[in-house]
């Protein structure tokens, strides 16, 4: 692949940011997204998980499921990398912030399903991206996770319940505004091209 | 909780999109069109039933220390065993269902489920709050999936309702129109079921 | 008093050892036993493919119907495909009265969601694309999947492949545009970066087997 991993980190944040462009990574984000303080502590955790897994996946493919040949096993093996690291990440939480990990609750496990991650690592296989090349694009997408999430805190923060319909306080008002961004973020495709 | 209760309670009262808010990246990925969704929403009652009741039976001897991990596999597993019987059986069904195996093993549902119910209930309970709250995620990706396609591409379950005077709406034909789709319908629910008040 | 064995901290790994043998085992056994049924399904598919890009070309020349070509379909194969060796990627030759008549290429690419397998077939000076399909994709079901339908193969049958030398270029338009520029393919609506794939695929494949048939 000829993109620079620079040039790949930028994109994974902007233009093709992998929860607003790809859509991936949604649950967490719509429900966390009601306070700015758990927002951010839960984006940084995805930015770690994020980078890390997609270093470990990387390696997991290249030097254990292609020499075996044992690439169908893909899904069940990266799903258990992230899975292993995020138990390991959680055990560190509830032991060094555990407000954070209360504020979190379920959140936390289920960073182990959040799409955006798995799809992440699928995505370095897809491409064939090297190992830095993997890296950057792990972080790039962190980082672009956590944007699109401070954006919607941020937005909901400063949202007067009040004038919103009953119905739809929660998560009507903040699926509306996710669509909007999303719309906002099509507007950047094609302008760099990450393959 | 009676049997009944329980499913009345994982589709209707308790569903994991319009309630809890979970699944919602497929709701998003699938919902183009009507056979996707109900191909989608079955694939994900199956193992999430099967995924259920298998962790359900595990809980008393898993270590709390591998909990998700364990939850992971299985789910991982039992989604895969779905897709390689597919593939070697009905081949047709799996071409569509091919690429959406990935979605179904990080659909926070199962996981969502497996910590939420079958890590606390048996296993008979843990297979029926499996199977209601399959069916109730289904019913929400048919509806959203219904208006998209009839809007997007004119037809219903690939049978041409609108004929060609119709001029498609591109925006149902893109994600983001889930998102909005997906917010009236939990408006609507909010206001007519769980009656809400300001 | 020692402890039961599930309160050792060694207990947790070997309960995910124990789990993971055992999933993974059943996993293994069971594709292994599938992959049989799996195979002759892709088999027939690809054999089906391969048969349906050429009838038309084959029906012409010698004459005969080409549903019949279709139905008999291990016999067309048997008797007028052969393999086509002097190439990177799988090929075949379409030989009537001794003389190959077209040729029919298994090129890969890679789409949004993973990657694509296609098959291109040309005439053996590698003028014209006669017909083209892709058959292994993992695009958007309902959107970029949309490539594999009738609307968007069948443009490219009777286009130009290598023109002066080189691939010719396509661009893409509107899929419900009416006029057509030579140049110009359909894309698929709302799928133009999985249509681009396939421009892309198709372009760097010609390119490449062109230039593999000069040597």
């Amino acid at each position: 692949m000829d993109i620079s991993a620079f040039v790949l980190f930028w994109a994974a944040i902007f233009t093709s940011n992998i929860l607003l462009t790809n859509f991936l990574g949604m649950c967490s984000f719509l429900s966390v997204s009601r306070e700015v303080e758990s927002s951010f502590g839960l984006g940084v955790a995805v930015i770690f998980v994020l980078t890390i897994t997609a270093g470990l996946n990387w390696i997991a493919y290249h030097y254990l499921l292609v020499p075996f040949q044992i690439e169908y096993l893909q899904y069940i093996v990266f799903i258990i990398v992230i899975a292993a690291f995020v138990q390991l990440l959680e055990l560190i939480i509830e032991r060094y912030a555990p407000a954070l990990y209360y504020s979190l609750g379920i959140f936390l496990p289920l960073i182990t399903v959040n799409c955006a991650i798995f799809g992440v690592s699928l995505f370095l296989v897809i491409r064939d991206y090297n190992f830095i090349q993997s890296i950057a694009f792990g972080a790039g997408s962190g980082i672009g996770w956590l944007l699109a999430i401070l954006m919607l805190a941020g937005i909901r923060s400063k949202l007067k319940e009040k004038l919103i319909p009953a119905g739809l306080r929660g998560a009507g008002i903040s699926l509306i505004i996710t669509g909007i961004m999303a719309l906002g973020f099509v507007g950047f495709s094609g302008i760099v091209a990450v393959q | 909780m009676t049997k009944k209760d329980i499913f009345i309670n994982s589709a209707f009262r308790e569903n994991s999109v319009w309630k809890q808010i979970l699944g919602i990246c497929s709701s998003l990925a699938v919902t183009n069109l009507m056979l996707n969704s109900l191909i989608m929403g079955l694939g994900v009652t199956f193992s999430l039933a099967l995924a259920n009741f298998t962790i359900s039976a595990l809980r008393t001897h898993t270590p709390r220390s591998v909990r998700m991990m364990v939850q992971t596999l299985i789910i991982a597993a039992y989604v895969i065993i779905v897709d390689v019987f597919l593939q070697a059986n009905m081949p047709a069904i799996s071409k569509q269902l091919g690429p959406y195996v990935g979605l179904i093993i990080t659909n926070c549902i199962l996981m969502g489920r497996a910590e939420a119910f079958a890590a606390q209930n048996n296993p008979i309970d843990s297979f029926i709050d499996g199977i209601g709250s399959g069916l109730g995620y289904t019913l929400v990706l048919l509806t959203i999936a219904a208006i998209r396609e009839l809007f997007g591409f004119g037809s219903l379950f690939g049978i041409q309702i609108l004929g060609d005077w119709w001029i498609r709406w591109s925006i149902m034909v893109m994600a983001p129109s889930a998102f909005f789709i997906l917010a009236i319908f939990i408006w609507i629910i909010n206001n007519k079921y769980y009656k809400v008040k300001a | 008093m020692s402890k039961p064995f599930s309160e050792t901290p060694v207990y947790p790994v070997v309960f995910m050892l124990v789990i993971t043998v055992v999933f993974v085992g059943v996993l293994a056994v069971f594709y292994r036993n599938s992959m049989a049924q799996i195979e002759a399904h892709k088999v027939n598919e690809y054999n089906q493919l391969l048969v349906e890009l050429l009838s038309d070309t084959l029906a012409d020349s010698t004459g005969i119907d080409r549903t019949m070509l279709i139905e008999q379909r291990d016999e067309t194969i048997n008797t007028y495909i052969k393999p086509l060796d002097g190439y990177s990627r799988k090929a075949y030759q379409l030989i009537y009265q001794d003389k190959p008549i077209a040729y029919l290429f298994d090129i890969k690419g890679k789409g949004l969601w993973g990657s694509m397998a296609a098959m291109v077939a040309t005439d053996p000076q590698f003028n014209k694309i006669i017909d083209f399909a892709v058959y292994a994709q993992m695009e958007t079901p309902g959107l970029g999947s949309r490539i594999t339908e009738a609307f968007f193969k069948e443009q490219f049958r009777g286009k130009s492949a290598i023109t002066s030398g080189s691939v010719q270029n396509y661009s893409l338009v509107p899929e419900g545009q009416e006029e057509l520029a030579p140049d110009q393919i359909r894309q698929v609506t709302g799928a133009t970066i999985t249509s681009n794939s396939v421009l892309k695929m198709l372009a760097d494949e010609l390119n490449l087997l062109y230039s593999e048939s000069k040597d």
